[in-house]
This record gives C-alpha cells, sequence and structure tokens, in this order.
C-alpha cells in the first residue's frame, strides 16, 4: 500500500496522522513522533498513536524508517527494502511487517516505511550480557539460525526483480545501468563513468553478488584497498590471502548482509522478536550471513563466544544445518569471516572519509576511521591461524 | 601503520563538535546522540593524548621496523624534519612495503617466501604498537577462537 503526503514531511505528526487515516480509515490520532537510533543511512522514529476502526484498530506503536540524506555505498534505498522485508516475511522470517509505504518522503526521491513495532532489546551489549536476557539467551542462536534458513531460502528465481530498483546516491540505476556495472565489475574492466558516479565502485550492486558471490565480494574490497588515501600494508596481505583461499562458487540466496547481534531485537518474554535492518540485503552466498555474526567486533566484549558474543562456532553451525538441510564447508566459513573482518576495516576507512572530505560532519564517522587497525589486526589473526574445526 | 584522520583532523573534529554543542541553547538538555558523542570526544582526546605522548618513541620504531623489512630506509634528513617530516616519510616507507606484500602474492608461491613472511611480520609488529596506543584495552591475545 502506498500514498503521498503533503505538508512538513515524514515525521510530521499532522501529515503523517492524514497519510494513517487516508491509507487505513477509522479513527487515527497521532500522539507524537520520537526520533530513535539509527543506522547510517536511514532516520528512525517511533511513532505513538491510537486508533479505532479501519485497518490499525487497536494499534498504539508503530517505527516509521525514511530515506536519510546520506547514504553509504551498496544500501538499499527504503522503497527496495520494503520489498525484501515483505518476501522475507512471506517466508515466515519474523520481521516487521510494512504496512505502509510513503513515496517522495522526506524528499523527492526518497521514501518512508512504517512498519509494525518489535518491542524489546536492540543494544548488542545489552543482548549479549544483559541480565533480563538471560533466559532469552539460552535458545537465541537456534532460533536466529531458524531464521537465517528462512532467509537462505529465497533464491533469486524465487522474487523476479526484487532488486531492479537499486538506488545509489540519491538517483535511481536503470537496469541497462546495472547491467554495464556488473559485467564491467566481473570482467574487471574499468567502471564507466555513469556508474562510478553511483558509488558502485566500491560496493557491488545486488544484481552482481548473483553472478559469483565469492568473486564479487574479494573484488568490492579490493575496490575499496585501491580507493584509499593512505597505505595499509595489512590488507593488502589479507587481500592476497582471500585471493589464494578463495572457495568455490556457493549457493546463491537472499542474503541478508548485516546479520548480527544489534540488529536483533530481543524481548524476556519471547526471546527473538525481530530481525532489522535489511539495507544491504542482496543475492549471495549463505556463508557470509553466517560468517558476518562472527566478526569480532560483533562479540561486544565476549571474544570467548565466537558467534555475535553468543555461543561457539559448532553449535551455530549444526542449528543453521539442521534448519537449512544444507551442509557447511568449515574452510568457506573461515574464508568468509576473513573477509568480513576485511570488510568492516574498509568501511570504517570509507567513514573516515566522509568526514575528512567534507562531505559529512559526524565526530562518530571520525572515531571509527581509527578502528579500521582492530579489524586488520582480527583478520590477520585469522589468515594466520586458519580454520578452527567446526565440530570443536 | 595508520593515522588518518591525523592528530590534527581528531582535535579540529573534536573542537568543531563541541563549539557545536556550546553553541546549543543554555539550560536545554542534550539528546542522547549528543551525549553519546560527548563521550566518543573525550575517548578521542585521551587517545590524542597518548599519542603525543609516544610519538617520538613510536615513529622511531615503526621505522626501525620498516627498516628491517625492506630493502631501502627513509632518508635520514626526513626522519629529522619533525614529527609531520617522519609520518611522511613513514607513509613513504609503507607504500613500497604495500608493494613488497603485492609482489610476494604476484610471486604466486605456494609456500610464503621469506621475504613474505619478513613483510607479514613487520605489519604485525606495527598494527600490535599502534594498537597498544590507540586503543590499551584492544586484546592482542593471538588465542581466541
Amino acid at each position: 500500500m502506498t500514498a503521498h503526503v503533503e505538508g512538513d514531511g515524514p515525521i510530521g505528526v499532522a501529515a503523517l496522522q492524514s497519510a494513517l487515516g487516508d491509507a487505513f480509515g477509522g479513527d487515527i490520532v497521532v500522539h507524537g513522533v520520537t526520533r530513535i537510533s539509527g543506522g547510517a543511512c536511514q532516520d528512525n522514529a517511533r511513532v505513538d498513536l491510537s486508533a479505532q476502526g479501519g485497518g490499525l484498530d487497536g494499534i498504539t506503536r508503530l517505527a516509521l524508517r525514511a530515506d536519510a540524506l546520506r547514504s553509504l555505498p551498496g544500501s538499499l534505498p527504503r522503497r527496495v527494502e520494503a520489498r525484501v522485508m515483505t518476501a522475507a516475511v512471506e517466508r515466515g522470517v519474523c520481521t516487521p511487517a510494512v504496512r505502509l509505504q510513503l513515496d517522495d518522503q522526506p524528499r523527492v526521491g526518497a521514501s518512508t516505511l512504517l512498519l509494525d513495532w518489535a518491542p524489546g532489546v536492540a543494544l548488542g551489549r545489552r543482548v549479549v550480557a544483559g541480565p533480563e536476557l538471560e533466559q532469552a539467551r539460552r535458545h537465541l542462536p537456534e532460533a536466529l539460525a531458524e531464521q537465517l534458513a528462512r532467509i537462505h531460502s529465497v533464491r533469486p528465481e524465487h522474487v523476479p526483480g526484487l532488486f531492479d530498483d537499486d538506488w545509489h546516491g540519491g538517483k535511481a540505476l536503470g537496469a541497462a545501468d546495472q547491467r554495464a556495472a556488473s559485467a564491467a565489475l566481473v570482467a574487471g574492466d574499468a567502471v564507466p563513468h555513469e556508474v562510478e558516479a553511483y558509488g558502485l565502485t566500491t560496493a557491488a550492486p545486488s544484481t552482481f553478488f548473483d553472478r559469483d558471490p565469492v568473486y564479487a565480494a574479494l573484488q568490492a574490497v579490493q575496490r575499496q584497498l585501491g580507493a584509499f588515501v593512505e597505505p595499509h600494508p595489512a590488507l593488502h596481505i589479507i587481500v592476497a590471502w582471500l585471493e589464494r583461499h578463495a572457495p568455490r562458487r556457493s549457493d546463491v540466496v537472499l542474503v541478508h548482509g548485516d546479520f548480527r547481534v544489534g540488529n536483533f531485537i530481543v524481548s524476556p518474554e519471547r526471546g527473538l522478536e525481530a530481525v532489522l535492518d535489511w539495507e544491504f540485503a542482496h543475492f549471495g552466498a549463505p556463508e557470509e550471513d553466517l560468517a558476518w555474526i562472527a566478526v569480532r567486533d560483533w562479540r561486544f566484549g565476549r571474544l570467548d563466544r565466537p558467534v555475535g558474543g553468543l555461543c561457539e562456532r559448532a553449535r551455530w553451525c549444526r542449528a543453521y544445518e539442521a534448519a537449512a538441510g544444507r551442509r557447511l564447508d568449515p574452510e568457506a566459513l573461515h574464508w568468509w569471516e576473513v573477509l568480513g573482518n576485511a570488510r568492516w576495516a574498509a568501511g570504517a576507512v570509507q567513514q573516515a572519509e566522509r568526514v575528512l572530505t567534507g562531505r559529512e560532519d559526524d565526530l562518530e564517522f571520525v572515531a571509527i576511521g581509527r578502528r579500521a587497525a582492530e579489524m586488520e589486526w582480527e583478520a590477520l589473526r585469522l589468515c594466520r591461524r586458519g580454520p578452527p574445526p567446526i565440530d570443536a | 601503520m595508520q593515522d588518518r584522520p591525523d592528530l590534527e583532523a581528531l582535535l579540529t573534529a573534536v573542537a568543531r563538535f563541541l563549539d557545536g554543542v556550546a553553541s546549543g541553547a543554555p539550560g536545554r538538555p542534550l539528546d542522547a546522540g549528543t551525549l553519546y558523542r560527548l563521550r566518543i570526544a573525550s575517548h578521542l582526546c585521551a587517545l590524542a593524548s597518548r599519542e603525543v605522548a609516544s610519538q617520538d618513541e613510536e615513529d622511531a620504531a615503526e621505522v626501525e621496523i620498516l627498516r628491517l623489512a625492506l630493502p631501502q630506509t627513509a632518508p635520514a634528513e626526513a626522519l629529522r624534519a619533525g614529527a609531520r617530516g617522519r609520518r611522511q616519510a613513514i607513509r613513504a616507507l609503507e607504500r613500497q612495503l604495500c608493494a613488497a606484500i603485492d609482489a610476494d602474492a604476484a610471486a604466486g608461491a605456494d609456500a610464503p617466501s621469506l621475504d613474505a613472511a619478513r613483510h607479514e611480520e613487520a605489519v604485525v609488529a606495527v598494527l600490535r604498537r599502534r594498537l597498544q596506543v590507540a586503543n590499551p584495552r584492544f586484546d592482542l591475545g593471538e588465542d581466541w577462537p
């Protein structure tokens, strides 16, 4: 369902109340719109309301998620994210349903989504160590593995055109441009100027990942490294290791792209409530999601529990294999974990560059840039150690 | 190994942020995002303080590590040209190290060569030193799962 809001934007109470009334009918009063912390590419808010009759009867809270002014290479616009979330909900994934999509809000070309509200805790340290979630954590790895198996059951042929509306840098990328980008990146050619302008040289577009996810992910990191102002010898070693140890082409499935503690809502009552933040979803290798949750920064201080600070790898792999019916290769998982740390290191450098080149002004990005060395250390440590046995 | 954003950029960003906070309406409570960034500002000031205190020693150690790993070393005059000159010289050495690492990879040997092992040890040694300054709480243990 889509609607168009005139007035003071998606977080304007009056305009939002009017849009909800038009879309759902009944008697709706919006009591407040409160900004909440969000990601780098969207503005999130909590919408408190009362509704009698109509499609929102009895609903008291919704989540609002709008395209922010700034974006990161590879991140999806909200209107594409909405399609991905809907596809996931249809597969039984516990992610908030999209109630309403507001086009051209908060700006022309952008979108705002109204989603079901998921109650609970997302903050990584609380999910990993909060005493109120002790009971919820007991079965969390199995619940997450079950969700991942559902996500990975979606194949490109099930949802043709899911990512056709890829959008970068504020402009829609046409199908011809996407094909040009994919062809150039696959061939290792120079990227056409009009594609470079969309920022696709540092993160492969969704359509590209489904050709060969391993190669695409490796190329994306190589291109990031090539664009750095400062030399990063550690990343040169890591990329060389990734080239030497690249696994064979894997299955191609829907990948969440940021499946990690911090992007899950957990409650004391029901455990896993929701999987959030689909902005980096794409078609790719299932191992990418399975290893990303083990990247060091997502363990939130519990280095002894490699899978998101929650459990050991063997338990995680057993749970996923049972849920997905897919046998995992420990060497491939290890490769994706090295790649994940390298990608995050490169991402940290890029975050700082957003400020250093004058495009944005956020102290957090400056600080993140100085953390790249931590991810480099971890990726090097993993390269030197080799894959742990999966049944350890 | 990595000092971008360098000290000047770090402190400029902190000053700009604090100036913005100080320019806010008096008496108005700070929102959660601003409080979070105040903690970041404090962290960056502490990092800058550690770097200033250890810069000469760290630069000298880094040059020595790179000198042992590479056939060429930084020109002596660059190393005497103050902190900025030293960092530029170290950058040049790091670029040499990147090229040497790429050459190791291009050689394509199945087993790492002695040169490759020496280059990797240099990278690890420099990373270790820089992390100890940048984030003393970062666990440099090798045995985590």
